[in-house]
């Protein structure tokens, strides 16, 4: 259970991180998944071989730039499907992953990461948020470790991250008034 | 004193920058005047103590303000990771920097990693009050690349973590084959500056040199980068099976190998520290290495040097040690002792001296 009592900080690092849960990798097994991908791909490729064996083509849906798609082709075959996507994630995804993909048959959403919360992350989280509205699950895969997270509340995750940025920012911001 | 260390180098297997917190730490707990907790989360770590919960920011300094004005941390000492606070809370800043290869051969990295080493690495070391260099050569690295006064850094090199035993061990069929061969040893993912490329190559031409012998190379380690070069070499070999990659192996199965091995060998371009040099000494066996970067202080006398740039250089320190037989146990012989020099227990008493002047 999350722990509601000390101070904001805790609470505030408890109140993302209660909502960022451990599963394991075998949750994916019988979903239809789109995949986040980047260079860290190769890191996540033996999970999905044991979990999708030769259904990786029907089952796995990649997105990613053209150079991270390559080496998907390369991985898995040139009939995987896949959407090139230049530049950063935005929620302008979500439209064209629309447009590839029927998205109401696509049942979760994985992207790889270095930490199972990661502030980088957060423009991800924007598309993540989208496309749970479209019901479906999202996943992100610690690559250091190799274990998967399930996101629950991605408002608070997001907002949560989001307000500890504002946070240091703002402490930075306190002091400089001070002097003056 | 309330230390708070930073890590966070989140692996399944425990490698270079993971032991040397864990061997630091656990010296620096016996010592119960301090009380350590980690920030960030680190329960994949042998070592068990309190833990502040953190976001992190990938390729930017970790941002500790929020986190210092809700926690009472005397001193942050941050493993590698950049972080940074505003200069007016009051918290000392710490940090050890194991190498800055990154920097020194920059075609080994790719562009985020140089701009981490270049960008938030730099200014994190900039700003820090005191940084633990692993070697001299680290040390001479910071001061050249980040231009910081001497003064600021402190040379603390790691020991062996875990201990290993001397004890020798057994282990399974499927190393029994080798037990009954002779064979050099080398240690390390397959990366282009460690230079396994090198020493197949100096292995090629000392088989040649010498087509009787059935000598063995035994390369431990995943395959990560430059195969296609390294099987190409291996094709030019007569007797392609005289080189052995055996990929990822076990604490055991390391252990035994380097008690097995009749040389090890490190021909790397450049090392922060050179640990594996340590665990074989440690093992009582001939060491050829290196005599670039730090390897030289790892190694001092109780080693065989080699010019890692060139093939003959190499193959000739081959040939002095796995031919000559007074020459292999006269370094076997003093290989203990050089290895003693080194431990977590020297190390943490130095960075405990240090933590006490800055607080």
């Amino acid at each position: 259970m999350v722990e509601i009592e000390g101070d904001f900080y805790t609470f505030l690092q408890n109140a993302v991180n209660f909502n960022v849960e451990k599963v394991e990798f075998n949750v994916l097994k019988d979903k239809k998944i789109i995949i986040l991908g980047s260079n860290l791909l190769v890191k996540i490729e033996k999970n999905l071989r044991k979990i999708f064996g030769d259904q990786i083509k029907e089952k796995v849906f990649f997105v990613g730039q053209e150079k991270h798609l390559d080496y998907v082709q390369m991985a898995f075959g040139k009939m995987c499907q896949k959407l090139i996507w230049h530049g950063n994630y935005s929620l302008d995804l979500v439209t064209a992953l629309d447009g590839h993909v029927d998205l109401d048959k696509m049942d979760a959403f994985v992207f790889v990461s270095s930490n199972p919360i990661n502030l980088r992350d957060i423009n991800i989280l924007d598309v993540a948020i989208e496309l749970r509205k479209k019901g479906l699950d999202i996943y992100c895969f610690d690559y250091g470790l190799g274990q998967l997270y399930k996101y629950n509340n991605l408002i608070i995750i997001k907002n949560g991250l989001q307000l500890y940025s504002e946070i240091n920012e703002f402490i930075d911001m306190v002091f400089e008034t001070r002097e003056e | 004193m309330h230390i708070g260390i930073i890590d966070e180098f989140r692996e399944k297997q425990m490698t270079g920058i993971n032991r040397v917190v864990c061997g630091t730490l656990e010296e620096l707990i016996k010592r119960t005047e301090n009380t350590y907790s980690f920030l960030g989360q680190t329960h994949y770590l042998p070592i068990k103590i309190d833990e502040i919960s953190l976001f992190f920011d990938k390729g930017k300094e970790i941002d500790l303000n929020f986190l210092l004005l809700s926690h009472k941390i005397d001193v942050v000492h941050s493993f590698y990771r950049a972080y940074r606070f505003n200069e007016k809370i009051h918290c000392a800043k710490v940090l050890t920097i194991h190498d800055l290869i990154m920097l020194t051969h920059p075609e080994v990295a790719t562009q985020d990693v140089f701009n981490y080493f270049d960008g938030p690495l730099r200014r994190c070391a900039r700003a820090a009050d005191i940084i633990f260099a692993d070697s001299e050569s680290t040390k001479k690295d910071i001061i050249d690349y980040y231009k910081i006064s001497e003064d600021k850094i402190e040379v603390v090199y790691p020991g062996l973590y875990p201990r290993t035993t001397r004890n020798l061990i057994t282990v399974s069929e499927k190393w029994q084959r080798l037990e009954k061969e002779k064979f050099i040893l080398s240690v390390s993912g397959l990366t282009v500056y460690k230079n396994q490329l090198g020493l197949i190559k100096a292995f090629r031409v000392f088989m040649e040199k010498h087509p009787e012998s059935d000598l063995k190379l035994v390369i431990t380690g995943p395959p990560r980068m430059r195969m296609e070069e390294i099987y190409d070499e291996l094709r030019k070999l007569k007797y392609g099976d005289s080189v052995i990659f055996t990929g990822y192996v076990s604490e055991k199965e390391l252990i035994w190998l380097y008690q097995n091995c009749l040389v090890y060998t490190s021909v790397s371009w450049y090392e922060g520290f050179g640990l594996t040099i340590l665990e074989a000494l440690n093992q009582g066996k001939a060491v050829i290495c290196s005599n670039t970067t730090s390897m030289p202080e790892v190694g001092g006398d109780a080693v065989e040097y080699c010019n890692p740039f060139d093939i003959e250089s190499i193959e000739c320190a081959i040939e002095r040690v796995v031919l000559d037989d007074n020459r292999r146990r006269y370094l076997e012989k003093k290989s203990i002792a050089q290895a003693e020099k080194f431990s977590y227990k020297i190390a943490a008493k130095k960075i405990m001296n240090e933590y006490e002047k800055l607080v």
